[in-house]
């Protein structure tokens, strides 16, 4: 079965196919469309959840006490804290429903028609992305949950989305405020309070039909979310350290079928798999930052042979924030990350699929948002992704590179979700105009697929419309 | 010296010194999104009419963690003053996410403002720390 890698590499292709392509892809079986499916759980798992009006209900705050911008993901200190501590505050007025909802659409325009295979629209596509229902909050007095489900325009599929259910108790412990608590996610960093990292970084949203920040990642973005389930320890201690531990495992491929991930959804069996992070977060109440470690290793045998071998991956990386909330006329968020990831080949190897035993990546991010009133919004984000050469790995690059860079700047309007807005806390509305400018895709800015396309053709313009009740 | 003379003569320390009008904008800031200000209005946080002088968690209605309940604190100004610098500092394990005012002057301030929302022996703050003044 073709590795990970290639499941990343040739998802966005499965995005840009089409439903009766899928179609017809699901009924070939043959290694290559099953890693096209396979790539289709990795970029379309895990789409943005905003600020989630269930919370609101719950807690009786408008959604900026918790998110930057009024909407999210952004999570302001407060709703960091409000994480960590299992999503359980609540205004104390009675049992709430602990359910929401949001819908997603979106008109999609690259400078260049995308190659093919085509959708019945090379360009210029308006698409309904996803439609999503949650139970998210308090369900006792020390367990709540973030649990998404979403059908998918694109795919016409419904299936198990992100999914973070915690019990967490504050403990008091050397005369020290200490949250302990336990997570059990579908999606490494998906239980991570800050917006640093794949689960909830910048971009929060974009075109599923078109570039995202490239054919390849880290082991983070290659397929695990929602093929797999963990659990993590962690600590919250003195209101700004956060220790965290935990293990991730594969769903059998039935089980995945039962969550709706479908049948090619399967990464193979995870091993030895441990998820690790250490933060210092101090809250000082009108601004707070943050910087953070990150480490993941796992080993993956695609084909789920036992004694066969596998792929092994190391990550690790650094992380930081910086947010000043004022008194909430000017905000301000900057965010960074850099991952680490070290691969070791073994069953790419054995399937002719990786042509080196070994190889890196790298993954910056580095992105700043400004808003005013929390209603008006516009960020400028950096992306650069770097990996050794492979020709095998990455032949959909002719260079063999998978290295991609650019630059994503968004402006948006969020009219609602303050102390006084109207319809509070059942309107909730953002409204986005993105556009993305590749300076390097797949290795090289020209010719960079040898059928002549230049990075700067995949240029995207991706207008949205974001609603949740 | 009565109850509501020793409430007003604390009041008359600290509360005095901080200038309510700015209290209240601290107020809005930083406290009415999770307390309001009126009696017998619990929200995320216990109401916070008649804070000042009240023996903490005792307002009816709400749910308290236990690290409240028996810290056997008493809202008095200067303990006001020196919980609102870094509240889960000062009680280990309380429920409040709030990470305080560092500022002595806003806290001051803030305790004024709190101060004119009455006091827990029926009596107005503002005419307590007057009458303090007077004696």
């Amino acid at each position: 079965m073709p590795s990970i890698y290639l499941i990343t590499a040739t998802c966005k292709l499965n995005d840009r196919i089409g439903t009766s392509i899928l179609a017809d892809a699901l009924g070939a079986a043959n290694a290559a469309i099953v890693t096209v499916l396979l790539l289709c759980i990795g970029t379309l798992f895990g789409r943005p959840a905003n600020a989630l009006p269930s919370y609101a209900r719950q807690t009786g705050h408008p959604c900026v006490k918790c998110h930057v911008g009024g909407f999210g993901p952004q999570l302001t200190p407060y709703g960091v804290r409000f994480k960590l501590a299992a999503y359980t505050e609540t205004d104390n007025k009675g049992f709430k429903l602990p359910v929401a909802g949001f819908a997603m659409t979106s008109f999609t325009h690259t400078e260049k028609d995308q190659p093919p295979p085509l959708d019945e629209h090379a360009n210029d596509n308006l698409t309904l992305d996803q439609i999503s229902g949650f139970i998210a909050g308090r369900w006792f007095e020390d367990v709540g949950s973030f649990l998404q489900v979403t059908y998918n325009g694109n795919t016409e599929g419904l299936s198990i989305d992100n999914t973070d259910i915690r019990v967490a108790h504050d403990f008091v412990i050397a005369k020290t405020d200490a949250i302990l608590g336990v997570s059990l996610n579908n999606n490494p960093t998906v239980q991570d309070p800050f917006n640093t990292l794949y689960a909830w970084g910048f971009p929060y949203i974009s075109s599923a039909i078109a570039f995202g920040t490239g054919d390849a990642g880290t082991i983070f973005e290659a397929g695990l979310g929602g093929a797999v389930w963990g659990v993590s320890g962690y600590a919250f201690v003195d209101d700004s350290i956060l220790a965290e531990i935990g293990t991730y495992r594969a769903f059998s491929p039935a089980m995945q079928i039962k969550l709706g991930l479908g049948a090619g959804g399967d990464i193979g069996r995870v091993d030895d798999s441990i998820y690790w992070r250490l933060a210092y977060t101090p809250d000082m109440n009108t601004q707070a930052f943050e910087v953070g470690l990150i480490g993941f290793n796992a080993s993956i045998q695609p084909e789920r042979l036992e004694g066969g071998p596998v792929n092994r991956y190391r990550d690790i990386g650094l992380d930081g924030w910086y947010e000043f909330l004022g008194n909430g006329r000017h905000n301000l968020a900057a965010y960074a990350s850099y991952v680490r990831e070290d691969q070791t080949r073994g069953d790419l190897l054995a399937n002719k699929t990786a042509t080196n035993s070994s190889g890196r990546f790298y993954d910056f991010r580095l992105n700043a948002s400004y808003y005013y009133e929390q209603t008006y919004g516009i960020t400028i984000g950096r992306f650069s992704k770097h990996g050794t050469p492979d020709a095998l790995l990455y032949s959909f690059s002719a260079s063999g590179s998978p290295d991609t860079a650019g630059t994503i700047l968004q402006v948006d309007y969020t009219p609602f979700g303050k102390q006084k807005s109207w319809g509070r806390p059942f309107a909730n509305i953002r409204v986005g105009l993105q556009y993305t400018i590749y300076d390097t895709f797949d290795g090289a800015s020209t010719n960079y697929d040898g059928m002549g396309r230049n990075a700067s053709d995949n240029n995207t313009l991706f207008l949205f419309l974001w609603a949740a009740i | 010296m009565t109850a509501l003379g020793l409430i007003g003569a604390a009041l008359a320390g600290s509360a005095q010194a901080g200038d309510a009008a700015r209290g209240s904008d601290l107020f809005q800031q930083n406290c009415s999104p999770c307390h309001s200000p009126e009696p017998s209005q619990n929200l995320v946080g216990p109401s916070l009419y008649s804070v000042v002088g009240r023996a903490a968690g005792s307002v009816a209605g709400f749910s308290y963690s236990s690290a409240m309940k028996s810290s056997g604190i008493t809202w008095t100004p200067d303990q006001l003053m020196a919980y609102l610098k870094a509240p889960r500092k000062y009680v280990p394990g309380i429920k409040m996410m709030f990470p305080g005012l560092p500022d002595e002057k806003d806290r001051e301030n803030l305790i004024a403002f709190l101060a004119t929302l009455g006091t827990s022996s029926g009596g107005d703050a503002a005419a307590a720390v007057s009458q303090a003044s007077r004696q």
